[in-house]
């Protein structure tokens, strides 16, 4: 049975009586006291007792003395300097590690690509962090990353650490587009690869010939109308009439054959022969006056039949006058035009435009989520569990900005960023957050955003880019787009909407071959205005009516060399269905015509049989026989008999 | 010393966690001579029933940094290299620095009173609980060391 070690030692004097100081009761300080006798060297060494009990009573004393001692506990220290060593030290030796895996993972999600970090050294004594590569994998190949950082430094301001703020003093480092990767990327699980192709991808724009069939002004159509109303009216009733004689001929027909079939009267009976030959005469006049009827048929059918035609040549001339107009770019109302291009303009810029109104929207937000996320005044929500802050009040301190990169500086063949003073906070920076990038042969922005409250604008700043390629989509025009533009957002308001301006110039060029566009089709440039208020958005398309006339000169060339295949296209079905009953009708005339050869045919059969029928009547007519008054056909036989 | 310990670990509890100001309090109450069991036992039972009176802790830290009295000795001090990072201009955590701080003697009172309580009604019944239990399972032995290890030597709490 062995007192602690602490106690095996001489002790002195003031160990002593300290321990003497915690016993309370006067056995245990007399136990204490035989326990510990005073040596020859004025120390107290321990002298075990005889006494079993005894000595079991002065350990159990001498532990509770120990455990109530007063100073610092070596061991729960060591746990102590454990617990906070043990995160120091990892951190130096696994930080670098962490941290790159960290920021891999989150450049990854944001950008939606594979992302590469090399070596990422964070050096906090030195107060910088080194990055030898940062590289963002292309969409569409996998063996090309479209932006590389190499040689990242930045240097981080300690004395803004101690203000609970990270400022780094200096970002630099090179940069370049779409350089080769030695591997093959890969992707986050949600990529599609090849989603995205390179430049302005505008579905639904589709331009077809129905958008210039309203060419084709109403009066044309009137006219077209009243031609084949009137033709076909024509053509109606002098059917009918035909029709009517068509059938009196038929009975007059009839008519002559019941005459023929008569047998001839005794050559005493000249009564008889009178009557029959008045009889043949008075047939002979009616088939000469319906021979008459049909050559006024013929006559007639020769005019309406003309007049069809012509009827069907003013059609075809009013549509291929106003066609002309168009293909002389004349018949052009500069409205519709205006229209009709600003409708294909929106259907472009549209969709963009709201695209990136909605991406710079939420971008603002986030700022501005940032910017008031300490200063918020209804933080204080309950939520489950404890709160993790409450408001912020506002005091005068003199403190850097919560984030800020000072100056930063990225220079590559291919693209510059460079900025000043980026980050939030610019009333605590003193000026406000300054980017410009340059991606040559691209696009060149300056940004600007200053969220101090003496801003005028919030946001502001200039794009321009240098040809980038659009399409429509398969079908649907494409080429080149230019843009010129400022843009600007005010404020935003409580709602999160934001007071946002954007207008410039932007240049359509390069058409690819759909419709009339072409290689040939002149550039169309024009100005937009795009604004937002509370949610609202407004976007109108100013275009040059100098720049129209160059397209009017296209789509009338277009017009002229697509051939009748495209014209028809152009012509509105109304047109195309009068014109086509116009051509019908003079088909129809041209049928009447064959049946009034055959009416005059019939009447030519009837005059023959009627001739010979006289003739016979002559050769068997007694002499004495007084002929009736004839002419026409019978006038020969009367004249034979002394008439 | 139990009370002492218990009214420590109130006073931890209304100061949120993962603030500079909690670890100035946290590490030298592990370095002195206090009832950790009391002490940390009560910080995490006051952790458990802090949600309740945050909302309460939080608007009197408003109340007293929005003092115009405040204003610019409150500036100066935040000017200083180091004080942001206390977020003593934040109400939750000036609320319940101020809550754990000035509220200490009655924390203190409160705890005097809950140890007599639990002496005169629960102490027995614990110790004989905690020594049946350590006789079958040795770790429970340690806990009811624990349990009376404040008592100083003598008997006096």
């Amino acid at each position: 049975m062995r007192i602690h070690r602490s106690f095996r030692g001489a002790l002195k004097e003031k160990k002593i009586r300290s321990i003497r100081g915690m016993l309370t009761d006067s056995t245990q300080i007399k136990l204490f006291d035989d326990s510990f006798p005073r040596g020859e060297d004025g120390k107290y060494h321990y002298s075990k007792l005889s006494d079993e009990k005894n000595a079991e009573k002065i350990k159990v004393i001498l532990k509770k003395v120990r455990k109530a001692r007063s100073g610092p506990r070596t061991l729960r220290l060591i746990i102590l300097i454990l617990i906070i060593s043990v995160p120091v030290v990892f951190s130096l030796f696994f930080l670098d590690s962490l941290a790159a895996g960290s920021l891999e993972k989150a450049l990854e999600t944001l950008s939606g690509t594979d992302v590469t970090v090399v070596n990422f050294d964070i050096r906090p004594l030195e107060g910088s962090v080194i990055l030898d590569k940062l590289a963002f994998a292309s969409e569409t190949d996998p063996m090309v990353d479209s932006l590389v950082f190499t040689g990242l430094d930045a240097d981080f301001s300690w004395s803004a650490v101690f203000f609970r703020r990270f400022v780094i003093d200096e970002l630099s480092g090179a940069a370049a587009l779409n350089a080769s990767r030695e591997t093959a990327a890969v992707y986050p699980e949600n990529f599609e690869a090849g989603s995205r192709s390179g430049g302005f991808n505008l579905s639904g724009f589709q331009t077809t010939s129905a958008d210039l069939a309203e060419l084709i002004p109403d009066e044309t159509l009137n006219l077209l109308k009243n031609l084949r109303g009137s033709a076909e009216q024509k053509n109606k009733d002098w059917t009918a009439r035909v029709n009517r004689e068509s059938d009196d001929i038929t009975t007059l027909g009839e008519k002559i054959s019941v005459y023929l079939s008569k047998p001839l009267p005794e050559k005493t009976d000249i009564q008889g022969w009178t009557s029959m030959i008045e009889e043949g005469k008075n047939l002979g006049g009616d088939v000469s006056a319906k021979s008459t009827v049909v050559e006024q048929f013929e006559n007639e059918l020769k005019t309406e039949s003309l007049d069809a035609r012509k009827a069907l040549e003013k059609g075809r001339s009013a549509i291929n006058n106003d066609l002309n107009m168009i293909q002389n770019n004349f018949s052009f109302n500069d409205e519709m035009l205006n229209r009709w291009v600003e409708t294909a303009v929106i259907s472009i810029a549209g969709p963009k435009a709201a695209s990136a109104y909605q991406k710079i929207r939420k971008i603002v937000l986030r700022l501005k989520a940032k910017t008031q996320d300490d200063d918020s005044s209804d933080s204080g929500v309950v939520r489950k569990g404890r709160m993790k802050r409450g408001r912020v009040v506002y005091f005068p301190a003199v403190l850097p900005p919560r984030f800020s990169i000072r100056l930063l500086s990225f220079e590559g063949d291919n693209i510059s960023v460079n900025g000043t003073n980026i980050g939030i906070d610019q009333d605590l920076a003193g000026a406000a957050s300054r980017l410009s990038i340059n991606i040559k042969s691209l696009v060149s922005t300056e940004l600007t955003i200053d969220g101090r409250e003496t801003a005028e604008n919030l946001i502001s700043g200039d794009l321009s880019s240098r040809a980038a390629p659009w399409s429509g989509g398969p079908d649907a025009p494409g080429g080149l787009i230019t843009v010129q533009s400022m843009f600007n957002v005010g404020s935003i308001n409580p709602e999160g909407y934001a007071d946002f301006i954007s207008q410039g110039q932007v240049v359509l060029s390069d058409w690819n071959s759909v419709l009339f566009f072409g290689p040939s089709t002149p550039p169309l440039p024009f100005y937009y205005n795009f604004s937002t208020d509370d949610g609202k958005t407004d976007l109108k398309i100013q275009i040059e009516p100098k720049s129209l006339i160059p397209w009017k000169k296209v789509i009338g060339d277009y017009l002229l060399s697509s051939g009748d295949e495209q014209l028809k296209k152009v012509i509105p079905a109304e047109a195309e269905e009068e014109l086509l009953a116009l051509e019908k009708l003079i088909k129809d005339w041209d049928d009447n015509k064959s049946m009034l050869e055959n009416l005059s045919l019939q009447l030519d059969s009837q005059k023959s049989k009627i001739d010979a029928a006289m003739d016979d009547l002559t050769e068997g007519l007694p002499v004495d026989i007084p002929l009736p008054g004839a002419s026409g056909v019978l006038g020969g036989v009367g004249s034979l008999l002394g008439n | 010393m139990i009370a002492f310990s218990m009214a420590v670990g109130i006073t931890l509890a209304f100061i949120p966690g993962v603030t500079l100001l909690w670890f100035i309090f946290f590490i030298p109450m592990m370095l002195v001579r206090l009832n950790q069991a009391a002490f940390l036992g009560m910080m995490a039972v006051g952790k458990l029933l802090m949600p309740f009176a945050d909302p309460f802790s939080e608007g009197l830290g408003f109340f007293i940094l929005s003092r115009p009295v405040l204003y610019e000795p409150m500036g100066r001090f935040l000017s200083l290299p180091g004080t942001s990072w206390l977020r003593l201009n934040d109400s939750l955590v000036a609320g319940g620095f101020f809550l754990g701080i000035a509220g200490w003697p009655l924390w203190f009172l409160f705890s005097l009173i809950l140890v007599r309580l639990y002496r005169r009604y629960l102490a027995v019944k614990v110790k004989t609980l905690f020594g049946k239990l350590g006789e079958k399972v040795p770790l429970l032995k340690k806990l009811s060391l624990a349990v009376s290890a404040g008592r100083r030597i003598g008997g006096a709490a």
